[in-house]
């Protein structure tokens, strides 16, 4: 790999041992997918990386080079484990250690927004800009509907990055890499309107059979709001590997679908009509009886417009008795919502909105009273309920999982009772 | 059997091959305590401790290199990894995870490979070679 005087100095160590040891990681990574040089980032994201490894790269480090956000955690690190019905102290030695990392972040002035959402926080990217985020719905997001250029950076990569200003040029960052390969057409969908549920099965349909190509879909109304284009976009990364997926006459970089092709034959063809959906959202059901016990929304993060409109819904009303429904989001977006009212409206529903939470890795194994039945309107997080989680070490349970539109999650929160789609 | 191919992280490994028919992700794919593949995978119910793991591609989420991490720790995760074509989050688990990958093999090895074959990876030299099954069981 090429190295600019500059980034010789920080591999000899002039910049310390920490930038010496992270810059050289960024090499490594680089050379796996034979990137010829190292470019400058603009924005990091960052899971919390296990302390010891974190002491080693942040070694003489006084303040990250980039803007850096903090990924959204475990809810057993929030403050909201009470009011969850959770287990006070459950948290296992792998949660503490990331809770101990977080501070040494916040000490590098890494912003804690503690959410998959931090575009909302202002952690946002223009045409062009690149990133290293943690976050593979906040990935496809910057580069499909922001025009950013970033790929699915993990591990160390993302600490790596915001302390060198650095990553290597590969994948979607290279313009060559960013044309698609897999174009997708609706047949019989009305495409006008289309739920929650709807996109995020479209999604996952899509994600699988394009496991890590750039996507391409046709056919969208460009008035889709940015929503329903998060539940469309966010589980391509969780049944598949995409980072990137084109909208023709939405995204920046989809003027038409040839621009998006780049003057060449796609290598797949999809076809999607209301069979695939069914069959999509059908994968993400799993459940023998109706009572459900949680509802459990903001996979990604809610922004403040689904906020307001599920605080409409519940108004006046109340969520049955043996429902605990759970609306996740940051902390700005929630203390926007309580200046607004929404946050009492739900309250007083006997909902909750938590904050810094990841919901996909809810550790319903350390529930003081079990839970086994929990409704979503997200497919990645339906995806992850059914598979337990981040595992044991997290408190994660194989659940009873139900998935259906925002509209449905809310009518089961207020009944009880799952209504079949 | 010999076969070149593209190295992902350095190392020389062997043991018995476990084969994904699937694509695979350190998160929501095995039980980290375990090692055990999730009932929803193709492959539930087999266990990849200090298999050489053959995919594929990565999927899934990108805390994936960190559940990478407490395998590790936990003894739970691969010797080695092979796969078709590795993308960023399942490579930066190898990296960083110091577990010898290697990918974009000269023969498909979703087709050369099968479960149960000894499999020495020598990701230094960019070379796998791959012992059958019944070959062994002749050799006895």
């Amino acid at each position: 790999m090429l190295l600019t005087e500059e980034e010789k100095r920080m591999l000899g160590g002039e910049h310390g041992p920490g930038v010496q040891k992270a810059l050289s990681f960024l090499v490594e990574y680089g050379e796996a997918f034979d990137a010829q040089r190292l470019v400058r980032v603009d924005s990091a994201h960052i899971l919390p990386d296990p302390v010891h490894m974190l002491h080693e790269l942040t070694e003489g480090v006084a303040c990250v080079r980039t803007m850096a956000t903090i990924h959204s955690l475990s809810p057993l690190t929030s403050r909201w484990v009470g009011d969850l019905g959770l287990q006070e102290n459950a948290a296992g030695p792998v949660i503490e250690d990331t809770m101990k990392a977080v501070e040494i972040y916040k000490g590098l002035g890494c912003f804690m927004t503690l959410s998959c959402a931090p575009y909302v926080m202002g952690n946002a990217l223009k045409k062009g800009n690149i990133f290293s985020w943690a976050g593979s719905s906040g990935i496809i997001i910057n580069n499909s509907l922001f025009g950013a250029r970033g790929n699915r950076d993990s591990g160390i990569a993302m600490t790596c990055s915001a302390i060198t200003g650095r990553t290597p040029e590969l994948g979607r960052i290279r313009s060559e890499e960013r044309y698609a390969d897999v174009v997708v057409r609706f047949q019989k969908v009305d495409v006008e309107n289309l739920s929650e549920a709807d996109m995020g099965a479209i999604g996952y349909h899509i994600g699988a059979m394009a496991q890590t190509r750039n996507v391409v879909i046709d056919g969208l109304p460009s008035t889709t709001p940015f929503e329903k284009l998060k539940y469309l976009l966010s589980p391509m990364p969780v049944s598949g590997a995409v980072s990137l997926c084109h909208l023709t006459g939405i995204t920046p970089e989809a003027p038409s679908l040839e621009a998006t092709l780049g003057n060449r034959k796609p290598e797949m063809e999809i076809t999607l009509s209301p069979f695939e959906m069914r069959e999509a959202a059908g994968k993400l059901c799993n459940y023998t009886s109706s009572d459900v016990e949680v509802v459990a929304m903001g996979c990604p993060h809610l922004t403040m417009r689904e906020i307001r409109d599920i605080a409409f819904m519940l108004e006046g009303k109340r969520v049955a008795s043996g429902v605990r429904l759970i609306l996740a989001t940051n902390e700005g977006v929630r203390n926007l919502c309580h200046r607004m009212g929404y946050v009492d409206i739900i309250e007083k529903a006997g909902g909750l909105i938590i904050t810094d939470s990841c919901i996909a890795v809810f550790p319903f194994a350390n529930m003081k009273e079990s839970v086994e039945r929990v409704a979503t309107n997200s497919s990645r997080c339906a995806h992850y309920l059914l598979r337990g989680g981040a595992g044991e070490v997290a408190g994660g349970k194989v659940m009873d999982t139900y998935y259906g539109s925002t509209r449905q999650c809310i009518d089961t929160a207020l009944t009880g009772k799952w209504e079949g789609m | 059997m010999r076969i070149k191919g593209h190295t992902i992280k350095e190392g020389c490994v062997e043991g018995e091959a476990l084969v994904m028919t699937m694509a695979f992700s350190f998160l929501g794919d095995f039980d980290l305590t375990t090692g055990t593949v999730s009932d929803l995978h193709a492959q539930a119910g087999a266990n990849i401790s200090d298999k050489i793991l053959v995919f594929p591609a990565g999927r899934g989420s990108t805390t994936g290199a960190l559940i990478g991490f407490y395998a590790g720790l936990f003894n739970t995760g691969p010797k080695g990894m092979i796969c078709r074509e590795a993308e960023p989050v399942i490579a930066i688990n190898a990296v960083m995870n110091n577990i010898p990958m290697m990918d974009r093999l000269e023969m498909d090895p979703m087709e050369h490979i099968r479960t149960g074959d000894w499999v020495t990876l020598d990701a230094s030299n960019r070379v796998v070679t791959v012992v059958k099954k019944k070959n062994m069981e002749k050799a006895g």
